[in-house]
């Protein structure tokens, strides 16, 4: 076994010694769940290879991926409100989980939510942060049924895929996407008091016009630039699901913009005279209805499949293998950019496939050292097809209770 | 009730009125001034309507102050040809603090907020506008909210066709801080803003 081998094994890239930068692996150690749907109080140490938790349905299996996330992301995966998931009869949750780096720097974050209060999160970067201050810090790539919206669902649902990438890749990105959402809310609001008011002074909407523009136009820009560099990345996987039989192709189409064909970046300031353009055609109609008629948060994301959309024309399976292409892509795009490992959270994504697709997903457990964490019913159909070097960890769950594990 | 003595819960209702006062701290409060010896409380009565007695507005910035015009505006030592504006009067108190601003202040007293109902006619606009005949440059000094944001835009359009130059103040690094421990969204926007030397 060679010199570099060896350190490999030992957690540690050989990079990482010559002081350049290199992929660092984040491992969750620990977590503690209070008052989380139906976890009272669960305490958990993981496995720094795979963790899978098995048990019956509603057993509080999803809730630990769920309190992964809400750790990672200060929010879960599953579109819902905070105080539907807090264990009935009790006033908020709490949770906290240690992290350790490959380089043995620890990282700690708790996060409590009491109902009808700010959430309070705390981490090894301080006390009384915000949710856009730890987000990124512990990246994470979610698969989930619940996913399926992606390439069955509105455009909205493509969006927030982008999103949630971007904002764990650039903080940015993040406080435009913010400045964004208040902008638009102060903006339809000035636009519904103008349909009501015949005298109003309409030079009040401008200044909202041009931060919606400038910051339209920064968030295009980004997105733009990611699906240039995430195309090839999800092109490849789709091709190794489904054994390279179909064509597949990302088309992102900004509202009332037009990208050039083939241009890398966007240019912002052509960005912003196109919005202006737009603006000045939407005008009226804007004021007719008392909304906001264009911007980023009217985007799409074509997702193609043998020249027709996605969303009409692939089956069940298909629907499937795209699913796992985008997430796939997803996670190597965080590795890439981040220089990081993001975890990896499989809810109950077994049952879903076929034995062809699951060892796809499979391969990307096995491969990169990620550390990983896997809900299934029976977790005997797993066991077999995990590489034996790998260390793994068995949770069995009842009842929002770890009652088992070896 | 829940004290024994009604004038110890109108107390503690008016304390924890006060922002960042809760009711464990407002408790706390009264308790104390029961303690001190009564010149304490009749001291802190008297001051406490001397400040609602003696301090207004100055009318020419709306700064708080207790002669008309402040001291700042009546001091001739002042450059007026230079504005600076500004959203409340904390922030002339910072701006001072740097001993680094020679110009006069204008408070505007908040910022645009549809959402809250506050229209240019609840800030000291119209106010501002009336006194920037002689002045050569007019700094908006407001916050980098998305509001202060559009206040801003709404400012430099009302004011720049009369001839006037219109800065903002610029936004990146805090000195003396490395570029390693910067937050990302400061630096890359310290990137966007960099200056030609």
């Amino acid at each position: 076994m060679g010199w570099s081998q060896k350190i490999f094994l030992n957690g540690f890239s050989p990079f990482r010694l010559f002081g350049i930068l290199t992929t660092a692996y984040m491992k969750i150690r620990k977590i503690t769940i209070n008052n989380l749907r139906n976890h009272s109080h669960t305490e958990m140490e993981f496995a720094d290879g795979i963790n899978i938790i098995s048990g019956l349905n509603g057993a509080g299996k999803t809730t630990v991926l769920e309190a992964i996330t809400i750790c990672a992301l200060s929010k879960s995966f599953l579109a819902m409100p905070e105080s539907a998931i807090i264990k009935s009869g009790t006033d908020g949750y709490y949770i906290a989980s240690e992290a350790i780096s490959d380089l043995g720097i620890p990282y700690k974050i708790s996060v409590g939510f009491t109902k009808g209060k700010r959430k309070l999160i705390k981490s090894s970067l301080g006390d009384s942060l915000l949710p856009k201050e730890i987000i990124g810090e512990m990246p994470v790539s979610v698969l989930s049924p619940d996913y399926k919206s992606i390439t069955f669902g509105s455009p909205g649902d493509r969006r927030n895929f982008i999103d949630k990438i971007l904002s764990q890749v650039s903080r940015r990105y993040i406080e435009e996407a913010i400045s964004l959402k208040k902008c638009l809310k102060q903006r339809n609001r000035i636009l519904q008091i103008a349909r009501k008011d015949v005298n109003f002074d309409m030079s009040l909407i401008d200044p909202w016009t041009e931060i919606l523009i400038k910051t339209g136009a920064e968030i295009v820009s980004r997105r733009h630039r990611f699906i240039k560099e995430f195309q090839p990345l999800f092109e490849k996987y789709y091709k190794d699901v489904s054994g390279g039989r179909e064509e597949v192709s990302l088309t992102y189409l900004p509202d009332h913009i037009s990208l050039g064909p083939g241009s890398e970046v966007a240019d912002v300031q052509s960005l912003i005279g196109q919005y202006k353009t737009a603006q000045g055609e939407v005008e009226k109609s804007e004021l007719r209805r008392g909304t906001t008629l264009f911007g980023p948060q009217k985007d799409e994301l074509r997702i193609d499949i043998n020249g027709g959309i996605a969303k009409e024309y692939a089956s069940q399976g298909q629907h499937k293998s795209l699913l796992i292409s985008l997430k796939s892509a997803e996670f190597n795009y965080l590795f890439e950019k981040k220089q990081e490992c993001p975890i990896i959270l499989l809810d109950d994504v077994f049952s879903e496939l076929d034995s062809q697709r699951s060892a796809k997903v499979l391969e990307l457990l096995n491969s990169k050292f990620a550390q990983a964490f896997v809900t299934v019913t029976d977790p005997e159909k797993l066991k077999d097809c995990i590489d034996s070097s790998i260390p793994s960890k068995y949770f069995l769950i009842e009842n929002g209770c770890v009652v088992n594990q070896y | 009730m829940q004290y024994t003595s009604e004038a110890i819960e109108k107390m503690v209702e008016i304390f924890s009125a006060l922002p960042t006062i809760g009711r464990k701290t407002a408790q706390r409060l009264t308790f104390y001034l029961l303690r001190e010896p009564a010149d304490f409380s009749r001291n802190f009565a008297d001051t406490l309507i001397d400040l609602k007695e003696k301090v207004h507005y100055c009318s020419k910035c709306f700064n708080y102050t207790e002669n008309d015009p402040c001291p700042i505006c009546s001091s001739a030592k002042r450059d007026n040809k230079i504005i600076c504006v500004v959203e409340e009067p904390n922030d002339v108190l910072a701006i001072e603090k740097t001993s680094e601003f020679f110009g006069y202040y204008h408070v505007l007293h908040g910022v645009l907020n549809p959402l809250d109902g506050v229209t240019p006619e609840d800030l000291k606009v119209k106010e501002l506008l009336q006194r920037i005949d002689h002045t050569e440059e007019v700094i908006l000094a407001l916050n980098s909210s998305v509001e202060g944001e559009a206040t801003t835009q709404y400012l430099s359009r009302l004011i720049k066709p009369l001839g006037i130059k219109v800065s903002r103040i610029a936004s990146g690094i805090p000195i003396g801080s490395s570029l390693e421990f910067s937050d990302e969204a400061t630096l890359s926007r310290a990137m966007e803003c960099r200056i030609a030397i």
